[in-house]
């Protein structure tokens, strides 16, 4: 088995056990000013579209709507 | 002479009569210091008399707290430490009920501590209750309540403690700490696996007509409260499948982690929050996380971006329904396994534009692209749902021999709903047995910014 297929499950159960949300630790680290860099608002972006027409799920699909068109 | 038992009893008397909140809650710690902690264990019993001096509703408390530190310190019993913990916090709730919000830091510290024990309990000894909660059956039907069902019958009593204090100045009322309340609370609840009850105690919350303090308490360190609550609160909102309020808290928490200055120390609880507001955040505003956010998260992204992402973003069902088997566990424990199933819609779509687009490639009247089969949806739903590779990697061609495992009736349904949610411009023509599609804007962006 490989590194990967040996962590993967590993990550699994531990994601599937911590189902708890924990308390935090040491309450001097809160402060009165938010810090920027963990702004949440850059966190996330919007293009995510796939543009990829040509991997080899496309092209297998491609192939078969060519087939389909062919009998039709 | 004094005994060191009248030392610490005019100490805590001094405490009270000042409203001395640190110095009270250092009378009732269970953690006051290694020689403390012994010295205050080896104190004879107290008597009536010995109490008399503290006012009447006090006195439980410490008769109490001497027996605690005992049992921890001498007995080392768990059972009979998280028993007396657990009566001593019923006594200071009662106690507290005359007080005003001076009391409030050695409740929460008592009820943090209680909580705390009640985890090494578990940890040592799981009872027989924690197997039924894990079962998923309840414990009530035992004559007995469980422990779990104890401490929240007590949390309960301090919530409700802090939300009927009737005094109308907030700063004064014992309501400025409810968030800390609320959200053991619920999440106690959550453990039981009694949904119901803490969906009851949030509609308390919302039922009152005082005032409440602020999610974002200006009192740094209590911004804990609002983030822990905002999470269960969001997990109830998730599991009636209230998706635009379930983001709104996630995002609020978030918010206020960001108040925390060591984020190295919290990427647990991001990451908890993450998990959620993830899949939510794509199927609310069609937003993904940047490259930067899923490398501080690898969980998050070998669940997410490297799984279900990647089928939904190909339009792969097949590939979406095996992570979702994957992770089905994960996902039924968070609650998150209706937005999951909610997304397919959105892996569709993805399936819906790619066939849309291939075909008007391959299409010869290049006037009418825009009008698609429905045999060609019935295709790309073929290829999606069962593909095949052989040993050399290479897709298997479709039997032309087996019918397709979808109705037209199936994928005129799917066009519908996708139609119905904005995400597809036009019309399906049942008739031709085709879907027009907006010749100008047929999939119209989804991206939602807040």
């Amino acid at each position: 088995m490989s590194e990967a297929n040996q962590t993967e499950p590993k990550i699994i159960k531990t994601l599937e056990e911590d189902d708890e949300f924990e308390d935090f630790p040491d309450d001097t680290k809160w402060s009165s000013e938010a810090k920027s860099i963990n702004n949440p608002a850059h966190l996330w972006e919007e293009d995510w579209e796939d543009d990829d027409s040509n991997d080899a799920f496309a092209q297998q699909l491609r192939e078969e709507l060519k087939k389909a068109q062919k009998q039709v | 002479m004094n005994s060191p038992l009248s030392l610490y009893l005019s100490f805590v008397l001094t405490s009270i009569r000042n409203e001395d909140a640190s110095n009270f809650r250092n009378c009732i710690t269970i953690n006051p210091g290694v020689n403390e902690g012994s010295l205050r264990s080896s104190f004879p019993e107290p008597s009536e008399f010995d109490l008399y001096p503290l006012p009447e509703k006090f006195r439980p408390i410490i008769k109490n707290y001497l027996k605690l530190m005992k049992s921890i310190y001498i007995l080392n019993d768990i059972d009979s430490s998280l028993n007396d913990l657990n009566e001593m916090v019923n006594n200071l709730n009662r106690a507290a009920d005359t007080q005003t919000n001076w009391i409030n830091p050695a409740l929460i510290n008592a009820s943090t501590e209680l909580i705390n024990v009640y985890q090494v309990k578990q940890k040592s000894n799981p009872d027989v209750e924690q197997q039924q909660e894990d079962d998923g059956t309840t414990a009530s039907t035992s004559s007995s309540s469980s422990s779990l069902e104890k401490l929240a019958t007590t949390i309960n009593n301090s919530f409700k403690l802090s939300l009927n204090d009737k005094n109308l100045d907030l700063k004064l009322s014992k309501r400025t700490d409810i968030y800390f309340f609320l959200g053991n609370l619920i999440k106690i609840y959550f453990k039981l696996g009694k949904l119901e009850l803490a969906k009851s105690v949030e509609k308390a919350l919302k039922g009152t007509r005082f005032d409440l303090p602020p999610l974002d308490n200006p009192i740094p360190s209590k911004k804990k409260h609002s983030v822990t609550y905002l999470y269960y609160s969001a997990m109830l909102s998730l599991d009636d499948s209230n998706f635009v309020d379930t983001e709104s808290k996630l995002v609020t928490a978030m918010n206020l982690l960001s108040y925390y200055r060591e984020p190295k120390f919290i990427t647990k609880h991001m990451e908890m929050i993450l998990m959620i507001l993830i899949p939510l955040r794509l199927y609310n505003n069609s937003l993904l996380p940047t490259q930067s956010t899923w490398e501080k998260f690898p969980n998050l992204k070998f669940v997410y971006k490297d799984c279900l992402f990647k089928a939904i973003i190909k339009g792969d069902l097949k590939s979406f329904e095996k992570c979702q088997s994957r992770f089905q566990v994960l996902f039924l424990k968070r609650h998150l396994y209706l937005l999951v199933e909610n997304l397919k819609n959105l892996c569709y779509l993805q399936l819906v534009k790619k066939v849309a687009r291939i075909f008007s490639q391959l299409s010869d009247d290049k006037a009418s692209t825009h009008i698609v089969p429905l045999s060609a949806f019935q295709v790309g739903l073929e290829v999606s749902t069962n593909w095949k590779r052989d040993q050399n990697n290479s897709y298997v061609a479709i039997d032309p021999s087996q019918p397709y495992s979808q109705h037209l009736d199936e994928i005129e349904c799917i066009l519908a709903n996708l139609i119905f949610e904005g995400k597809i411009k036009g019309y399906i023509s049942h008739g031709n047995k085709c879907i027009v599609l907006s010749k100008t804007n047929a999939f119209p962006t989804q991206v939602v910014r807040l």
